[in-house]
């Protein structure tokens, strides 16, 4: 729910996962950066990505230059490998980076190989996640740890194991992120769905990213995502005839394609909310954010 | 003064405070001449999630004659085991309760403590003192008012006593060197009851009339924590700004006890009524962080709870006292009557477009004597009716809706919230 203010810092990256558009995207050069440090008033919340920010050997320094010059929260997006350096780790969260969020695919080497298309060994990424645990047993500190799992037709099958996998890190929440290929809608959707509850049961707060509400359906309260920057989806999204009726159409950008291409594919509008009114509401704080 | 009259008053807080209630009943024991010659009096003053009560009772290293236990929402389950426990060690010693916990219905509290003593009600500072004097004198207890007691089986209610005023009768503890004063958890009060009547509050429901202590008492408190060092403290008023010319009067007095070599955290204050001139006169009180609502933000469940809203004027309220570099902490209940997960995720998000210094979330308790557990009925609140009495769900917050609510509050106030 917290908007952050994105710094994409470089395009490198240790993955080369097919649906990935982010590392098309411009980044900052030294001197944009610079420009932006220097502003009179930086963001409160910011969100730095790249490629793998953390392989950019100035990254602790920009980290302790935006604290200084009032950025309270900083998000660091990353496969976390790179954090299985202890003294890396230490570094960026004494000099105040405090939100980390680990793309996460399987804990299947091969399966985590195959989505990413690289070699990355899992036992470094592994080995970066319990450093960001060691740090609140060895130094006080304990810096938020988000998992984005990505969900697709190769790791689908999985999705609650590698969830089940993960809680033994103390995950303060977890992102399912749905990306193509996809085979079937309703076997994706059972599987979110469990996910969600064992998220729920263990008092983990789970969003998903990249569904539109009217595949979960109301029941899921995922209304919620609204409120954060992953309603704003990545693939190329559209609406169709139903959602003219739909109670969500103003706030939601339609369906993304990828759905709209699986054989089992239908959408029920949510017409009848009887939460209509406070879905409004909601949606006239949600546009001061 | 005789082995036998060894007093213990336990209290239990929540982490960071230290009570000031135990405080009062300390000073009101010693001021009394009659009482201080006859009784020893030791204060066990802990934090309520550092001791399991087979570690408070290591505290109790003399025979008790007598034991108060000051029982709040928070401690209450605890209190009632040490109870049980004391009784079971010490089978002669006269335990006695008091506290907002206990206040609204003692009978309830005999039924599940039938061996206590006495259970207090209301203002115990002057109640306390009389009814120990009536244990020494081993005379009834039927004329002591402001408490309960068990004559047989039955529970016998005795008259309620007058509010203590003025307030100044009551000593103060600063004087009376009792508090073991620490930088950051040092607490003042200034007034009792608030104008407001906040429907899951007990503070406004409880006194009926706002008293003040005199300006002259404060001044006094305020220079004898500053004489011993303490650098940063707060108030325990309900609300800081609720009156502008006494506002006015209190930061006089606060800058000639010189609260310039200090500084204020947390003040209590209504957000809408902040301008301004209220906003220097903060900062010549040296506040550095208040505390306020909204609470909620939909209009039904702040009609529900009986509070006053104005959107428009607390956000400038908040964003002035920003500006000045004031830290503002804001205030969410989860579980509030009327409210639901939108709504509940709509004032979530008016708070977070206003970027407070912190979020505070916390789940509605609903409290006895309260006037939402007296019309629980209105609004279907089912809880727990043990302390801390959460709520579990009402006619539009379900019970599945509001453990959403707090599983989402709980990560969102760890990434908001930063120290
Ligand atoms: S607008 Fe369309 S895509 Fe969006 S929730 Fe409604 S029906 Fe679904
Ligand atoms: S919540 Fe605060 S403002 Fe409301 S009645 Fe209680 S003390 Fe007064």
């Amino acid at each position: 729910m917290i908007r952050y203010h994105s710094l994409k810092i470089n395009n490198s990256c240790l993955n080369s996962c097919s649906f990935c558009s982010e590392i098309k995207q411009d980044f900052f050069s030294p001197e944009k950066l610079n420009d932006f440090l220097n502003q009179p008033k930086l963001p409160e919340s910011i969100k730095i990505f790249g490629g793998e920010p953390l392989t950019v050997d100035f990254l602790t320094d920009l980290v302790a230059n935006l604290r200084r010059k009032g950025a309270r929260r900083i998000m660091i997006k990353t496969t976390a490998a790179p954090l299985s350096d202890f003294n890396l780790t230490f570094n960026l969260v004494s000099k105040g980076a405090h939100h980390f969020e680990i793309e996460f695919f399987s804990f299947e080497p091969a399966i985590y190989q195959a989505m990413t298309n690289s070699d990355l060994s899992l036992e470094l990424v592994l080995q970066g996640i319990s450093n960001l645990r060691r740090l609140s047993l060895e130094n006080g500190q304990n810096p938020f740890l988000s998992f984005r799992i990505i969900v697709n037709s190769a790791n689908i099958n999985e999705v609650t194991r590698n969830l089940v996998f993960l809680l033994k890190f103390r995950p303060d929440r977890f992102v399912l992120s749905i990306v193509p290929p996809l085979e079937k809608l309703d076997f994706t959707l059972e599987k979110v769905r469990e996910a969600i509850k064992i998220a729920n049961l263990n008092l983990i707060w789970l969003q998903t990213e990249n569904v539109p509400f009217c595949l979960l359906g109301e029941d899921c309260y995922h209304y919620g995502e609204l409120l954060t920057s992953s309603f704003l989806f990545s693939f190329k999204a559209s609406k169709l005839k139903s959602c003219l009726e739909c109670s969500a159409s103003k706030v939601c950008q339609g369906v993304p394609s990828f759905y709209q291409e699986l054989e089992d594919f239908r959408v029920s509008p949510l017409i009848s909310s009887e939460k209509f009114e406070d879905f409004e509401f909601l949606k006239k704080e949600m546009e001061r954010l | 003064m005789s082995e036998e009259n060894y007093c213990y008053l336990v209290a239990l807080n929540i982490h960071g405070y230290n009570s000031l209630a135990l405080g009062y009943l300390q000073a009101s024991i010693k001021a009394d001449q009659q009482l201080k010659s006859n009784i020893e009096i030791e204060a066990i003053d802990l934090c309520v999630d550092c001791y399991d009560v087979h570690q408070i009772i290591q505290f109790f290293r003399r025979k008790p004659f007598l034991i108060g236990l000051s029982c709040y929402v928070w401690n209450f389950n605890k209190m009632q085991h040490l109870a049980r426990l004391i009784n079971s060690l010490w089978p002669e010693a006269k335990i006695v309760l008091g506290g907002p916990e206990v206040t609204p219905h003692p009978e309830l509290v005999f039924q599940k403590l039938p061996f206590l003593a006495a259970v207090v009600s209301g203002e115990g500072e002057e109640t306390f003192v009389e009814l120990i004097k009536t244990f020494l004198k081993k005379e009834p207890l039927r004329k002591v008012r402001g408490i309960a007691f068990k004559n047989g089986e039955s529970v016998v209610v005795n008259e309620p006593r007058s509010l203590i005023e003025p307030l100044d009768k009551i000593p103060s503890p600063f004087e009376a060197g009792v508090l073991e004063l620490k930088d950051g958890s040092t607490y003042l009060e200034t007034y009792r009851g608030c104008t407001f009547k906040c429907a899951y509050c007990f503070e406004g429901k409880n006194y009926s009339r706002v008293r003040h202590f005199s300006l002259e008492r404060i001044k006094r408190d305020v220079k004898l924590i500053l004489d011993k060092g303490i650098k940063n403290f707060s108030f325990v008023d309900p609300v800081f700004n609720l009156n502008r010319e006494h506002l006015k009067k209190m930061v006089r007095v606060l800058k000639e006890a010189g609260i310039n070599k200090a500084s204020l955290h947390t003040i209590e204050v209504v957000a809408e009524n902040i301008d301004g001139d209220i906003v220097s006169l903060l900062k010549d009180a040296s506040v550095e962080s208040v505390e306020t609502g909204p609470q909620a933000v939909h209009p039904h469940t702040l009609k529900n709870i009986n509070r006053c809203f104005n959107k428009e004027r607390f956000r400038k309220g908040v964003l002035t006292l920003k500006k000045a570099g004031i830290k503002v902490l804001c205030d969410l209940i989860i579980g509030l009557p009327g409210d639901n997960f939108y709504r509940f995720l709509a004032s979530t998000a008016f708070v977070l477009s206003l970027a407070p210094h912190r979020i505070i979330f916390s789940t509605l308790h609903v409290l006895p004597g309260t006037p939402l557990f007296e019309n629980k009925e209105d609004y279907k609140l089912i809880f727990d009716p043990e302390a801390p009495h959460y709520i579990w769900q009402n006619a539009s917050f379900s019970y599945r809706e509001i453990r959403l609510a707090e599983i989402l509050a709980k990560s969102l106030g760890k990434e908001y919230n930063l120290d």
